[in-house]
């Protein structure tokens, strides 16, 4: 999914969905393998209760069948964002069998902000009725058509 | 009977226990040839025991030696088994820290057979992120 990155840099969550996002393995040099290990998730800063973050599976998106760890990001709140001097939550995630194992998701440069769907632009229109009339100080000399 | 010793083996660790055994054997079957052949000479001293007093004397000669032979087979028949228990537990402690070597070095080989499957660090997937709806929560914020 393409993901709205807010003027602030931060990732947007959309107060009424849930976010899934899978957990990639990676091994010594970088490449993808799988782990069995338990992973647990927590959200950080000073907006972490604004935004819980749950593991769950979700199917692989590498194609290969079966499922991969993924955590579930809800919004707890309407808006925590920089409109209302909110926002810029973390996430952290814990091997909880090699719990010196954790990944900051603020080392990826990754904040997250919610934001209220009602208030932010989806599309555009005219507003006819509300149109306001000026006289045009340089009239074209064109004939037309 | 005739005893015809077999090739000792070459000596090490592992077939020690088996060479000290065969010379135990050997000797063992040579004290067996001894005590027949005491009991042959028995035989033919009673035989022949009235012909001549150096026979009589003889007879009497025998069953001491039979008694110091039979003596000498018991112990060292106490004296192999002792042998074969002591090599047999020091081949069992040599064995054991072979094994527990060969066993590191597998397990080390292993290792290094996984390494490429080891995952050492995860990370968020953001591209492959999904979404579904939920109710809008009723706290304003932020």
């Amino acid at each position: 999914m393409a993901w709205q990155i807010l003027a602030d840099g931060n990732y947007a969550v959309a107060n009424n969905n849930t976010y899934t996002i899978p957990i990639q393995f990676h091994n010594a040099s970088g490449g993808l393998v799988t782990d069995p290990d338990t992973l647990a998730a927590a959200t950080t800063g000073a907006h972490a209760a604004s935004m819980s973050a749950t593991m769950t599976t979700t199917p692989d998106p590498s194609g290969g069948g079966g499922t991969v760890p993924a955590v579930m990001l809800a919004a707890l709140v309407i808006e925590s964002d920089a409109g209302n001097g909110g926002g810029g939550i973390g996430l952290t995630i814990t091997d909880t069998t090699n719990p010196s194992v954790v990944e900051d998701s603020a080392s990826m440069g990754v904040l997250f902000d919610i934001v209220n769907p009602a208030l932010v632009a989806t599309g555009l229109s005219l507003d006819i009725p509300g149109v306001v009339v000026a006289a045009n100080p340089s009239p074209p000399t064109a004939a037309g058509p | 009977m005739a005893i015809v010793p077999g090739p000792l083996q070459p000596i090490n660790i592992i077939n020690f226990g088996g060479y000290v055994q065969q010379i135990l054997d050997n000797t063992n079957s040579l004290l067996q040839d001894a005590q027949l052949t005491l009991s042959q000479l028995n035989n033919l001293v009673v035989v022949n025991n009235e012909q001549t007093v150096a026979q009589n004397d003889l007879l009497g000669l025998v069953p001491p030696l039979q008694a110091a032979v039979n003596q000498l087979i018991a112990d060292v028949t106490q004296t192999v088994q002792l042998l074969v228990a002591a090599i047999a537990a020091l081949g069992d402690v040599a064995t054991q820290q072979l094994q527990q070597q060969e066993l590191q070095l597998l397990q080390q080989i292993l290792q290094l057979l996984q390494e490429p499957l080891v995952a050492k660090t995860f990370g968020l997937d953001l591209r492959d992120a999904t979404t579904k709806p939920q109710p809008t929560p009723k706290i304003p914020g932020p």
